[in-house]
């Protein structure tokens, strides 16, 4: 018994829904008992979409949709900027920590240069830690001033009029 | 990112053959538009960039399948999701006879969630094979088999559907 669809099934489907059914695929679909049930399936559907698609599309809920989106986008920028600071010092100590796991000075080295090696030391371990810092301010002002500009539109009204379809 | 107008056009476009969609998967009338919502709304929201046209669509309507299963799982989506069955290629001089005195709602609902999604991708919207692979997360290879069996089925339901219909003519 058959338990798969014919492989011409995508070709006349497209075809019945394109409307472009050439001689070939007219023969093929008097030969294909498949293919036949697959085009009556594709005929009975289309009339389906054609007759739902006869009533007017209400635009207004698109309108609600996008605002909708433009809420989650702002809500979206404002976690991001709160989580921004407090993730970036968490990030920042965490490398200066392993930088100093990497680059941990001997004893020896310590005592022989004193208090000038101590200071030369620390200056990898606080650089990434700032340079990190420096730039989730940047972003962060970036954010903010870009949020400021985007959130200058209308205001939403956020309600569904499916009562009234 | 998808302007205003463009976002309204798209809407425009694919509204209707969504609405079809759901409403064929979940047979609820109360659901259709706040699934429909949600899925437009994760197009905006979290659609790759650059998508556009058909991949576009294609992603629209495979969120919408992900919200359908997800009301599924929570119960709020009655029926079966994956076809438990195998049903018999009816007899040949039937089928096409079948399909000109439809009750398509009422044989729909004798199918699974899944072979509804199924049926309605393929013969409704004309996805390719691969497409609907994409669209329902089932294996390409699988789709043939599931969409034959779900198209049988289906053909199965449209002939008891229409033995009252023989009846009262």
């Amino acid at each position: 018994m058959k338990t798969s669809i014919c492989e011409r099934e995508e070709e006349i489907v497209a075809a019945v829904i394109s409307g472009q059914m050439d001689r070939s695929v007219s023969e093929h679909i008097e030969t294909c008992e498949s293919c036949r049930a697959a085009a009556g399936m594709t005929r009975m559907f289309q009339v389906e979409k054609e007759s739902a698609g006869d009533g007017v599309v209400d635009v207004r809920l698109a309108d609600i949709i996008w605002s909708r989106a433009a809420l989650a986008r702002r809500e979206k920028r404002k976690r991001t900027r709160r989580l921004g600071l407090p993730a970036g010092i968490v990030s920042g100590v965490a490398v200066a920590i392993l930088t100093a796991l990497v680059i941990r000075p001997s004893d020896a080295a310590l005592s022989a240069k004193g208090v000038e090696s101590l200071l030369s030391l620390s200056v990898p371990l606080l650089a990434p830690t700032v340079l990190i810092l420096l730039a989730v301010s940047l972003v962060s002002f970036a954010n903010r001033a870009n949020g400021s500009m985007s959130g200058s539109g209308g205001r939403m009204h956020i309600s569904s009029n499916r009562g009234n379809n | 990112m998808m302007d205003r107008s463009g976002f309204t056009l798209f809407y425009e476009e694919t509204c209707v053959g969504l609405r079809l969609y759901v409403g064929k998967m979940i047979g609820r009338c109360s659901q259709v538009d706040d699934i429909m919502q949600e899925a437009y709304l994760r197009v905006l929201t979290s659609a790759p960039a650059g998508l556009a046209g058909r991949q576009l669509q294609a992603y629209l309507f495979s969120t919408a399948t992900n919200i359908v299963r997800d009301s599924w799982r929570r119960g709020a989506v009655a029926g079966e999701w994956m076809p438990l069955d195998e049903e018999s290629a009816p007899a040949r001089s039937d089928t096409e006879d079948v399909l000109t005195r439809i009750d398509t709602e009422r044989a729909l609902a004798g199918l699974s969630i899944l072979q509804r999604s199924l049926v309605w991708l393929a013969y409704g919207e004309g996805y390719s094979h691969r497409e609907i692979a994409a669209t329902t997360g089932v294996k390409e290879k699988s789709v043939k088999v599931l969409l034959y069996r779900a198209r049988q089925k289906l053909i199965c339901e449209l002939k008891k559907s229409s033995e009252p219909h023989k009846e009262r003519t």
